[in-house]
């Protein structure tokens, strides 16, 4: 496992990933499709947010850009700045992605060492000190087979093949679940020095949006096989705003916003509202003593995935 | 930051002859990382199907010459039997495999040239193993001055004939254990339903092993019905080929596009 | 922690110019580099490495190749008279035009702030809360 045939380990720059007009149908003559025309960009050398609600169609994406099936329709894309390739059966692009899906895609019934030496040996820019740092911080027993592991350390030995492969595109696919919150941050904090010292392009599904927001640079929100936005999430949290102060001023800025929540205590009163505001709009709400406040993107993930559903059901 | 383009250095070759290498020895480390775990894990198994079949071989010439007389192979039927242990193997190991291998960057190209360079080797080595055997029979049988004929149904007469044992169990533990191979994944790609009735499809090369090797009863039968019982046993063997060709098109038909499933 | 409504990295610009304004960061001194930072605050580090971009850009730090983010000679000195001449614009001059909307006179104000200079000056409570030097940049 240690001796390697001498090989040029440069790293490639950064990949990039695109969907375009992308359908997936799991069986023939399905109604709803996995994803139903769905286009998205996720920039080279960014750490991009995937978000989406369970059955948006995220895993299905995640699983082309890796190679791991193919679109019904549409074109998929990986590779770096100008030069994306489809990766589909493309050793150079899949040599450089890797997907860790939930469960880890690990050999369940031998110990967990044999699966690392197999992933250590694949994957080309594999460091085997960050892997055993890691897997003692987040105390994974290698002597230990993946399917007599609880679900929180066998979702770690996934986050540990995923960081370690230092793959130019490496994707995490709702890797932490089962792992507590001590391990999830060690995961997040790992993933951040070590994407800091290595640019690579990160994507990370995840439902603890709360949690992982202020890692990403870019956010993209899928929703019924369909992308509703691909953007920085700084684009993404500009999108709305929260007002505290008198109730009667913050009434006044509401002026026909979209109302995301609305508290009040006694003459206080919080709302979030959905909309852009500007820099003189900014500057009028705090003369009028008002108290401005970002939006969580967990907040705004929520209204915009309502508003979909709601559209459909009035659609019928 | 390291300057990775290296410029100002020694000439390095063009990006693109460097992918073509980067590529061809991530394609190697693929067929002999799926090569070695068919194998390795083929044999770690094997070592007891082999210890058994030489127990059970043992306990029956221990029978027939209580008995009084020695007049069966003993150990025709077990190592005989190898290749359908080899067709559970290939029912086996492959699922667990193909996704490791595909999750962790490999293509269904490298795993298929592995899996079928697996094959030979195993098929290869299960055959020299039951040709050693059956020429080790022989050999200790004629010491003894046991007297025995082989049962009918094999190209050959019996183990002294070693060459052509070898040849004959070779091309049938490559043929089964790549059929075995082939059912797996045709179960894998179109679950319960498709994959019992393409079950019929992975098992023509098995058919056609049997019958250009006119091999057991039924084999025999068979070859005799199509007028085959008396092509020559060379003849017999290019059929064999032939079924384990037909086997390696079946299986890259089912693999080439084979899509990961979705995590439960 | 960066919880304002503006991007995350103009508010981690906005933390270090407190720093420094406070003297808790010297001059020469060694600053927090994007990896310590991004890791300390768990935030994506082209993130922090924008709000390093703004600050050098202000002359507020300044990079020294291969050892990092220092804090740039003078850099104190520029925030404070930044800040000075800002304060009359966005602090003082909307009080003013407040105390005038309320029909306050001018003495008063002038009591006011002369009284809060002396030794037992100052009403309880009511010294501004706003308007801190780490407020509201533009």
């Amino acid at each position: 496992m240690t001796a390697r045939p001498a090989q040029p380990t440069t790293a490639p720059p950064p990949f990039g990933a695109e969907l375009r007009d992308v359908v997936v149908r799991y069986r023939r003559r399905d109604e709803a499709p996995a994803l139903g025309g769905a286009s998205l960009t996720v920039r080279p050398g960014t750490i991009t947010g995937l978000l989406g609600r369970n059955g948006a169609g995220k895993t299905t994406a995640l699983a082309l850009l890796a190679g791991f099936r193919r679109a019904s329709a549409g074109q998929v894309l990986v590779g770096p700045a100008g030069a994306m390739e489809d990766p589909f059966e493309n050793p150079w692009a899949v040599m450089h992605t890797q997907l860790v899906r939930e469960g880890g895609d690990v050999w369940g019934d031998d110990r967990a060492k044999d699966t690392l030496a197999h992933y250590a040996d694949a994957r080309p820019l594999w460091d085997g000190d960050l892997a055993a740092g890691l897997l003692d911080e987040l105390e994974v027993d290698l002597r230990k087979k993946p399917d007599e592991m609880s679900r929180g350390k066998r979702s770690a030995l996934g986050a540990v093949i995923g960081l370690a492969s230092r793959a130019p595109l490496t994707i995490f696919d709702e890797v932490y679940l089962g792992m507590d919150a001590p391990s999830r941050y060690a995961f997040y904090d790992a993933l951040v020095a070590d994407y800091a010292e290595h640019p690579r392009t990160i994507v990370l599904s995840s439902h603890l949006i709360d949690e992982v927001e202020r890692l990403f640079e870019d956010v993209v929100v899928v929703d019924r096989g369909r992308v509703l936005l691909a953007e920085p999430v700084e684009d993404v949290r500009a999108r709305g705003v929260s007002l505290v102060g008198p109730a009667d001023v913050v009434e006044q800025f509401v002026d026909g916003r979209r109302v995301l929540s609305r508290q009040r205590l006694g003459g206080t009163a919080q709302v979030t509202l959905f909309g852009a505001f500007d820099a003189a709009q900014r500057r009028r709400a705090t003369d009028a003593g008002l108290e401005l406040g970002a939006v969580a993107v967990q907040d705004l993930f929520v209204h915009l995935t309502r508003e979909t559903g709601r559209d459909r059901e009035a659609q019928r | 930051m390291t300057d990775l383009a290296g410029a100002g250095g020694a000439p390095r070759p063009t990006t693109e002859q460097a992918r073509r290498a980067v590529v061809a020895a991530h394609h190697r480390r693929g067929v002999r990382a799926t090569a070695e775990y068919m194998v390795g894990a083929t044999w770690y198994i094997g070592v007891w199907f082999w210890a058994i079949a030489l127990a059970v071989g043992g306990i029956i010439v221990a029978a027939q010459s209580r008995a009084g007389d020695v007049d069966v192979s003993a150990l025709n039927g077990p190592a005989g039997s190898a290749k359908f242990f080899l067709f559970v193997m290939g029912i086996v190991l492959p699922l667990t495999l193909v996704v490791v291998h595909l999750a962790s960057g490999g293509t269904r190209r490298s795993f298929l040239h592995g899996t079928v360079a697996g094959a030979a080797v195993v098929g290869v080595t299960f055959g020299l193993v039951a040709a050693l055997l059956a020429w080790a029979e022989r050999w200790l049988y004629d010491r003894l001055g046991w007297q025995t004929a082989w049962p009918h149904g094999q190209l050959y007469d019996d183990g002294s004939q070693f060459g052509l044992v070898l040849l004959v169990q070779t091309v049938f533990c490559v043929v089964y254990y790549l059929s075995g191979t082939t059912i797996a994944l045709g179960y894998y790609r179109t679950g319960g339903w498709l994959g019992t009735a393409l079950l019929p499809l992975a098992l023509v090369p098995v058919a056609l092993s049997e019958l250009v090797l006119q091999s057991g009863f039924f084999g025999e039968a068979f070859a005799r019905a199509l007028g085959l019982d008396g092509t020559s046993a060379w003849l017999g063997l290019a059929g064999g080929v032939v079924a384990a060709a037909l086997a390696v098109v079946l299986l890259h038909r089912f693999v080439r596009d084979v899509p990961l499933r979705a995590v439960d | 922690m960066f919880d304002g409504p503006e991007p995350i990295y103009l508010q981690i610009a906005q933390m270090i110019r407190a720093q420094v304004l406070a003297g808790e960061t010297a001059e020469e001194e060694q600053v927090m580099s994007t990896t310590e930072l991004a890791t300390t605050f768990r935030i994506n580090p082209a993130t922090a490495a924008k709000a390093f971009g703004q600050l050098v850009d202000e002359g507020v730090l300044y990079k020294r190749r291969g050892l990092g983010m220092f804090v740039a000679p003078g850099a104190r000195e520029r925030l404070l008279a930044r800040y000075r001449a800002r304060f009359f614009d966005e602090v003082l001059a909307p009080a003013l035009a407040q105390a005038a909307v309320l029909d306050i006179p001018t003495a008063q104000i002038v009591d006011y702030v002369l009284g809060r200079d002396g030794p037992d000056g100052g009403v309880d409570g009511v010294a501004p809360t706003s308007g801190s030097p780490t407020g509201t940049p533009v």
